[in-house]
């Protein structure tokens, strides 16, 4: 399980238990002021999400350079490096079903397009673009389908608690706007700065803020909406 | 800082992404707001949820298909490709037409030479701005449309009050075709030029947002994206892809009129018929 926090900095607030009133203002007050900051690009290590591609430096370089050349083995080492990172959010922009498809799209059209990569941005942020660009295309070819359809739980383990709390998250993230589900992934699961997220998506930094405000807060009321009472 | 900048910033603060002073502040505000640091709790607790999310393998099939797939269009079939793939409204063989025409007549008029993107400071910040706002729009057109109201001196009129304002009779007031009311009209005062404008909506509720104006610089009401022309029920529009809708401005007597939000060129046709090209209403100017 990724930790963000190394102490939990709201040991005495449960927000959904006790009346706002009736909480403790001093302590909030303390705890409130030394949260500590979430790390830009800290290392994913939850429940199977890897870092994206895991090749880097002068070796993604050559594999990038030969890949442009149409070499197969490099395309194959590119895509073996980072399917999984496309397969992931793949899997929450479109569902399970879908995802297979739309990590197809991705490698296409990035060996397509690899030549027009000049390097001046990160290869991951590129790709994350192509990802979202390709997700977002095939939830607008299939509108229709995804309105009518219920979102497919990837989490169907009901072991507990906790596998149904992961089932409302799903179910959430399926009702907010793709474009601010793909910016809650990005940042999220992807652990990207929001630097790299407006590098990716071509929008500005305080948009990703903008956004990011409004799919958390769509987020937690979608859930509310389902019944998610934290504990 | 008060709550509303404080709720700008929260998720920037949850993420680190705040300046240290920024944060500072934040911080302060938060030491005394609890609703604000509810808001804040709220953000943790979601992405507590999503921490826990399971990550399926892909299959394990997945290379060899595409394997195959690559082997395909390496034996010849044509590409399609996302990046540079023509929206599909281009497609339309009357749009195209329009293309070529118009771009031969925007190719003439830049070899005339005019003025250049982004000549001044408040050029540039117009540009962000509207950059914003157009973001924004395609998401929330309220929420878009307060960033321009916090941003520009804007006046809350009737239809009466704004040709007061402006000193003309603005398009609006010829009403809207059936199926869109009018929201809400003001008379912005933006870097580039007062303008009328309207939040109009569908009747199915989604939004568009119709600004009157002098200035025809709309390149820099559209940050440098790329402008398309095209000829709707007969005038010369510039179209300008955002995301899921458009905008479109094009040439009424002497103002421009750009419509925000249109969905395809057959709406904007629809606009450009009902505002006319050459308005009765000048006859009227105050």
């Amino acid at each position: 399980m990724r930790k963000l926090f190394e102490e939990d900095p709201f040991p005495n607030v449960s927000l959904e238990v006790h009346p706002v009133a009736k909480l403790p203002c001093q302590t909030v007050v303390t705890e409130m002021v030394d949260i500590p900051r979430r790390n830009k690009r800290s290392s994913a290590s939850n429940g199977g999400a890897e870092k994206s591609c895991r090749l880097n430096g002068d070796s993604l370089a050559v594999v990038v350079s030969a890949s442009q050349n149409g070499d197969r083995t490099a395309q194959r080492q590119l895509y073996e490096s980072c399917h999984q990172t496309m397969f992931r959010l793949a899997v929450r922009m479109v569902g399970l079903q879908e995802a297979e498809e739309v990590t197809q799209q991705i490698f296409l059209q990035a060996f397509r397009s690899i030549g027009q990569f000049n390097g001046r941005s990160h290869f991951e942020t590129w790709l994350y673009r192509l990802a979202v660009n390709e997700s977002l295309q095939h939830l607008r070819r299939n509108r229709r389908r995804y309105r009518t359809l219920d979102w497919e739980p990837v989490d169907e383990s009901h072991s507990g608690d906790g596998g149904e709390r992961k089932e409302l998250l799903e179910h959430a993230l399926a009702r907010i706007d793709p474009e601010l589900r793909s910016i809650f992934l990005l940042r999220e699961l992807e652990n990207l700065s929001y630097g790299d997220i407006a590098e990716a998506l071509q929008i500005r930094e305080g948009t990703v803020g903008s956004r990011l405000n409004r799919a958390r807060r769509e987020l937690r009321q979608h859930l509310s909406d389902l019944g998610f009472e934290p504990s | 800082m008060n709550c509303t900048e404080v709720n700008e910033r929260l998720s920037a603060y949850y993420d680190g992404e705040l300046s240290l002073q920024e944060r500072a502040a934040v911080a302060e505000h938060l030491k005394g707001c609890l609703d604000c640091a509810r808001e804040l709790e709220g953000f943790r607790r979601v992405s507590t949820l999503a921490e826990g999310l399971n990550h399926p393998e892909p299959p394990a099939q997945l290379w060899h298909r595409l394997d195959e797939r690559l082997d395909v269009e390496h034996s010849g079939e044509p590409a399609r490709s996302t990046l540079a793939a023509a929206p599909r409204w281009t497609r339309n063989p009357t749009v195209r037409f329009g293309l070529v025409t118009a771009t031969v007549i925007l190719i003439a008029v830049a070899w005339l030479g005019h003025r250049t993107w982004f000549q001044h400071h408040d050029d540039h910040q117009f540009a962000e701005t509207f950059g914003h706002y157009l973001e924004e729009f395609s998401l929330d057109p309220h929420t878009a449309q307060n960033l321009l109201l916090a941003k520009y001196h804007s006046q809350s009129v009737d239809l009466a009050q704004a040709a007061q304002a402006v000193g003309y009779r603005p398009a609006i007031a010829n009403g809207l075709p059936e199926g869109y009311s009018i929201e809400s009209t003001y008379v912005m005062k933006m870097p580039c030029c007062t303008c009328v404008q309207s939040l109009c909506q569908r009747a199915d509720g989604s939004t568009i947002a119709i600004f009157e104006h002098d200035d025809d610089e709309t390149d820099l009401w559209f940050g440098g994206r790329p402008e398309i022309p095209a000829v709707c029920d007969g005038a010369n529009c510039s179209l300008v892809e955002l995301g899921d809708s458009i905008a479109a401005t094009w040439k009424r007597g002497k103002r421009y009129l750009t419509v925000i939000g249109v969905r395809d060129t057959s709406e904007i046709g629809e606009f450009v018929a009902w505002f006319g090209n050459t308005p009765k209403s000048e006859r009227h100017d105050l």
